[in-house]
Order: C-alpha cells, then sequence, then structure tokens
C-alpha cells in the first residue's frame, strides 16, 4: 500500500524488517522483487506522486569541480525517482567492463559479467523490452532489415554494441499496481526523506533511519535491514549519518562520496558515409528519443572499439552514434566550390581563387565530399553528425562533500566536484581516430575530428548524461570500495547500497538497466539471507 | 539529352566507377556546350573539391608542395595528370589509402581523417591545375 508519511504521527516509530530508502528503478526493482517474501517492506519516498517544484529544490547542489553537474534538473524526487525523466536506453555492460583493466587505475569489479549474467534476463521485463538479443549478430537474425543496413565493420579495431530501447518505462507509474496493493508485505511512504542513520555505538549496525517531510514532519523507521537507493544521494545519506564516525558510515578509508563519474556525452566531428540512405535508422542516437513513433525499430547500434583496442590505446569504453543528416549543400562551401569551378573552366584570374578556397576551407566537409566521391562508386555519400558516449575513468578528485549550507530539511547540501582527468580526453580523442581509421580502411567514408589531440579543449557540447556513478564504489577491499561484492557496506553489518553509486566503473553500459540487474541480485541475496 | 552529353563526357574524363557524387554534382547544370569547348579538359566538381583539399594540405605541408616531389611519393609515371587517372592507377591508390588507414599513415586536413596518399594525390591535383590556371591565363 502507498501511503502519505504527512499523515503519520509525529515521532512515530515504525518498525519493519527492510527499508528502502529511494523509490527509484533500484528501489521499486528490489521492493518488487521481494512481494511476498514474507518479510515486512518499507520503502520511502522523499516526493509524491507526482512532480512537485518545492520537493524539487531539494536537488539543489553546490558545484565546485571543472565542470558543472546540473542535479537541479536532471533528477526527479518522486515516485519512480529519475525514471520519470530517463531515456530509455538499455545495454548490458561489456564483460571487460567488469575486469581489472591495468591502464584504468582503480578500475575493476569484485564481480563478473557472468554473475549479472542472469539477472540481465530478469530485468528485461522491467523495461518491456523487446526479446532481441544484444548480440549484434544475434540482432541480425532477428532483425532482417539490419542485416541490409548495417555498415561492415566487424573484424577490426571498431565491433557494433546493441542498444535496445525500452518505451521509456516510468517505475513509478507502470509498476503503482503493485506497489500501492493492499494486504501485501510492502508499504510505500511517501513523503518521507532519509535525514540521518543511527547507528549501535561501535558504528557497525544502523538501528533506525531518521526521516522527515517538508512540512516539519519527523519519525524514525526501525529495521533489520537498510538499503540506501538514492542514487547521487546516497553518498550524501552516509556522509550525513556522522555519528559515531565524524566522517560517515562507511567511509573509514575516504572512499564515500570519491571516484563520481558520469558518461561524458557530446556531439562532435561529422561522418561522410557511403551506403544506404536510411542505414542511419540504426546507428542515429536520435531513435532513442523518439518515443512517439510506433513504427522505429526498438534497435540502436553503436560503434564502440574492441576491448583489443581499449587495451592497446590505453582508453576507456566509449560508444559512437551517428546521427542528423548535414544538408550541406546550400553553403557557403558549395558555392564556392562552383565558383572555382566556373573559374577553372573559363581559366579566369587564378588569384579570384583565394577567397573561394578559404570558403571553402571555412566549410570543408562540402570539398572532402566531393573529393572523395572521385574514389566512390554509385552509392550515395552523405554528412552525418557524430555523437559520443565515453566512459570517465575513476577519479578520487572527483567526488561529492557536503557544503556549509543546508536545504529546507536542514541537512547540509551537496557539493559536487565533478573533475575529469587527461584519460577521459584521450579516450575521446583516440576512440574516434579508431573509428576514424577504420571508416577508412574499410572504404565506408571519412571522418572529422573537432578533438584531435589531447591537448585540444574538450568540444562546447560537452554533457553529462545523468548516470550518477562511483560514489559509494563496490571493492572486495575495504580500502578501494564502500560495499563488498553484495553491495553491503564494508565495515556495517545491516547496511547495503544499491544503484549506479556502487558501480566503479560505467564501461560501455546504459547505467539503469544494469542497476535493475544489481538490484534484483541484491534483492534475491537479501532473501536468502533473511530465509 | 543533355544529361546523356554530360554522363559519356563522365565516362571518358573519370571512368566508370566516378559516378558516387554525380547524382547530386549532375545538379550544378555544367553546360554540356562549354565542357567541349575549352581546348584543355573540363573540371569536374570533384577535382574542385579535390583541388580544395589539395590546397588545405600543402598548406600545412608546403615542404610537399613539390611536383615532382608527389609524383614521386605517389609512384605516378610523369605524364599521368592527377586530375585523370587511369583506372589502374585509380584502383592502385585506393588499396594504399585503404593500406594508409590499416597502419595509420594517416593526416587531419581542416578536421577530417584523411590516409595521406589521398592528400598527396589532391595536393598533386591542386599543383597542376594551378599551373594550368596560370598558364591558361598568361
Amino acid at each position: 500500500m502507498i501511503i502519505d508519511f504527512r499523515t503519520v504521527t509525529q515521532d512515530t516509530v515504525i518498525a519493519t524488517d527492510i527499508c528502502i530508502v529511494g523509490a527509484g528503478a533500484a528501489g521499486i526493482a528490489i521492493a518488487r522483487e521481494l512481494l511476498g517474501s514474507g518479510v515486512k517492506v518499507c520503502l520511502i519516498e522523499g516526493g509524491g506522486l507526482e512532480y512537485d517544484p518545492e520537493v524539487e529544490l531539494l536537488n539543489d547542489a553546490e558545484n565546485v569541480g571543472e565542470f558543472t553537474l546540473h542535479l537541479e534538473y536532471n533528477r526527479a524526487r518522486f515516485l519512480g525517482g529519475t525514471t520519470n525523466l530517463w531515456g530509455g536506453s538499455c545495454a548490458p555492460l561489456d564483460a571487460a567492463d567488469f575486469e581489472e583493466r591495468p591502464w584504468i587505475p582503480d578500475s575493476g569489479w569484485p564481480i563478473g559479467r557472468t554473475d549479472l549474467e542472469p539477472y540481465f534476463g530478469r530485468a528485461r521485463p522491467y523495461f518491456q523490452l523487446s526479446d532481441y538479443s544484444f548480440d549484434p549478430q544475434d540482432c541480425t537474425r532477428e532483425v532482417p532489415e539490419l542485416a541490409r543496413l548495417r555498415l561492415p565493420v566487424q573484424g577490426g579495431d571498431i565491433t557494433e554494441k546493441i542498444v535496445l530501447r525500452s518505451p521509456r518505462v516510468g517505475f513509478g507509474q507502470v509498476y503503482r499496481p503493485d506497489l500501492a496493493a493492499e494486504n501485501t508485505n510492502l508499504t510505500v511512504m511517501l513523503h518521507a526523506n532519509g535525514m540521518r542513520l543511527e547507528t549501535d555505538e561501535a558504528g557497525k549496525t544502523v538501528h533506525s533511519l531518521r526521516i522527515g517531510s517538508l512540512d516539519g514532519r519527523r519519525a524514525s523507521i526501525q529495521a533489520r535491514i537498510f538499503i540506501l537507493a538514492g542514487g547521487i544521494e546516497n553518498a550524501r545519506l552516509l556522509l550525513l549519518s556522522d555519528q559515531p564516525n565524524p566522517a560517515g558510515l562507511g567511509n573509514e578509508y575516504d572512499n564515500v562520496g570519491r571516484y563520481f563519474c558520469d558518461h561524458l556525452n557530446m556531439t562532435s566531428g561529422r561522418v561522410l558515409i557511403q551506403g544506404a540512405t536510411d542505414f542511419v535508422r540504426f546507428y542515429d542516437i536520435e531513435g532513442l528519443y523518439d518515443h512517439t513513433n510506433p513504427t522505429h525499430e526498438p534497435v540502436i547500434v553503436g560503434l564502440q572499439p574492441t576491448p583489443e583496442a581499449q587495451r592497446r590505446e590505453g582508453i576507456g569504453n566509449y560508444l559512437c552514434f551517428i546521427s542528423e543528416t548535414y544538408e550541406g549543400e546550400d553553403s557557403a562551401g558549395f558555392l564556392a566550390l562552383r565558383r572555382i569551378i566556373g573559374r577553372i573552366k573559363r581559366w579566369r584570374n587564378p588569384t579570384d581563387f583565394t577567397h573561394d578556397f578559404a570558403t571553402v576551407a571555412g566549410d570543408f566537409a562540402d570539398a572532402v565530399k566531393g573529393a572523395y566521391g572521385y574514389f566512390v562508386n554509385e552509392a550515395p555519400l552523405r554528412l552525418y553528425k557524430l555523437h559520443h558516449f565515453s566512459e570517465q575513468v575513476p577519479n578520487r578528485d572527483s567526488r561529492i562533500m557536503l557544503a556549509d549550507t543546508v536545504d529546507a530539511l536542514g541537512l547540509r547540501r551537496m557539493r559536487v566536484a565533478w573533475n575529469l582527468t587527461p584519460q577521459d580526453k584521450h579516450t575521446v580523442v583516440h576512440a574516434q581516430w579508431l573509428v576514424a581509421r577504420e571508416f577508412g580502411r574499410l572504404g565506408l567514408g571519412r571522418v572529422e575530428i573537432e578533438m584531435a589531440g589531447d591537448d585540444d579543449p574538450w568540444p562546447a557540447s560537452l554533457h553529462q548524461s545523468s548516470h550518477y556513478m562511483g560514489t559509494t564504489r563496490m571493492s572486495g577491499d575495504p580500502r578501494k570500495g564502500v560495499v563488498d561484492a553484495n553491495c553491503r557496506v564494508h565495515g556495517m553489518t545491516n547496511l547495503y547500497v544499491a544503484g549506479g553509486s556502487v558501480f566503479p566503473t560505467g564501461g560501455g553500459g546504459m547505467v539503469t538497466f544494469n542497476i535493475v540487474a544489481l538490484a534484483i541480485r541484491l534483492a534475491d541475496h537479501l532473501r536468502a539471507e533473511l530465509a | 539529352m543533355e544529361t546523356d552529353i554530360l554522363k559519356t563526357d563522365r565516362r571518358s574524363f573519370l571512368g566508370d566507377s566516378l559516378l558516387g557524387a554525380g547524382g547530386l554534382l549532375l545538379a550544378w547544370q555544367i553546360n554540356p556546350a562549354r565542357l567541349t569547348a575549352k581546348p584543355l579538359r573540363p573540371v569536374q566538381p570533384e577535382n574542385a573539391a579535390m583541388i580544395s583539399v589539395g590546397r588545405a594540405y600543402l598548406d600545412q605541408t608546403p615542404n610537399e608542395a613539390n611536383v615532382a616531389r608527389l609524383r614521386q611519393l605517389l609512384n605516378l609515371a610523369a605524364e599521368v595528370s592527377a586530375l585523370t587517372l587511369p583506372a589502374p592507377e585509380k584502383e592502385r591508390l585506393a588499396v594504399r589509402q585503404s593500406e594508409d588507414f590499416r597502419t595509420g599513415l594517416t593526416v587531419l586536413v581542416q578536421g577530417w581523417v584523411l590516409s595521406r596518399t589521398e592528400a598527396r594525390l589532391y595536393a598533386l591535383a591542386a599543383l597542376q591545375a594551378e599551373a594550368g590556371a596560370a598558364v591558361g591565363h598568361a
């Protein structure tokens, strides 16, 4: 059932078996998996059933890093969490993403892709995904159109990655009937914000969670097990829980809040491609956002460096999508080319060429397109933009801290220092070069690179993907992470974390799908533990 | 009919395999009468583009702004024009382009990743066109 915390008596002590903090993808998935388990589950959500601007103000954070992380409007504090905003892209992490990669400091998960594989299958229905495989070869068989439109990039440094499109399942809407059902073991409490975890004197076992609402109501939840499922808020709540350890819970080695990472997202450069005019239906990032067109294929194909190429180049994982036709035929460059032709034909003053060559150079894509046409056959040449999606490697100095100012609940706000490393730029630069060289080697076309060297500035289009990862990272070694392989906080007996914050690296996966797979795995673990 | 004449001219000029950007470029409405009226071979849109790219390459690689040197680097005979490569030469250079990309012998020209071979071919085309234009003007 769903209740409103604001109707609960002040300073009530609520008893349950499992308390889940945050009703986003992870929290709702765990709650659903535990339905009928016989243990009492209380799922708390800071917001209500719908968007509320007053509640969303709690998202405000300070930025002190190299780049600004917009947390105020890229999160959602109401039932369903950020699934109310997400784009619907689903793809599992690659096997190589889980491995320790010697060229990426602090990489490596304590679990492997095979540990998560069964849970990927169980996660699919949550997203209402089609039956299409994540394997490009299988997908070609299942989607005959893909075979015709697929770019032949196999066998070199570049491979393909399948991204399946969910119809943007909003967990708060789609699974509300399950959450609201009467006479189950689940209670969902809205407008209840986690404020502080309270432990025994040793700081090893959490006995209660202090909760509060914006109208000043306060209460406590006592539980056998606590699960933090609040995304980027997980680290904040651990830091806010500063008794008995002033550094916060699970923070003996100063890892809580550190290693914050996102997927770097940017549109930069272009590609000139010789191929079927409609191939881009499978490679176009825009397809990811077209949820209104029922005829669109539920498959998007990204291009990515093979694990071997990543190792050789010393780069993180990376995906490239091809999007939006660039129609440059009416451009100044094209018109200048026409003038050059006319003058060469009439052998007019060659000094007149200077201006037009400069104009062509100013819109150089037209010139490259024309020149490349000298070598190609009958397939049309078209220009597309390139959309880059790149892993941010672990960086201790990219972090979440507590600010000195407080929010409307009286809690210290979040201070974010989103900082990249030279290796992040190295990844995007060299992955682009790999794509460019493969396109050239295979005779597919030519690639324009805007950020071609490690010293070049980031493209102005660089922005966050809102995949908030790393701040309670998973590690088998308590000195290097916050949670263990079962998502239990190191050094704590009954405190768990779910969500992207446990990812030690973001790899080449789409975060929400992997979050739910991990959440289902955690639910199984807890069922066994409580049995 | 004009289109047919133009296609015939293109075959003799570029060879059967060079219609890649032709559909688009036919829209430029080049007058076929002009194409046959000049003493030198007409310049096709692809050629103008090659010249533009070649000029950009030469601007950043001035030490290669030499016809003889470029011919040597491309292993092209003296009588061959970069703008009118015989089909076997074109095929040879296309293979060499692919090999350039495989081995990383690439160059960034105005942000575009090109094979060193094609960049040099375009550079040769630019030098030849500029020389021809200068002679024609004189």
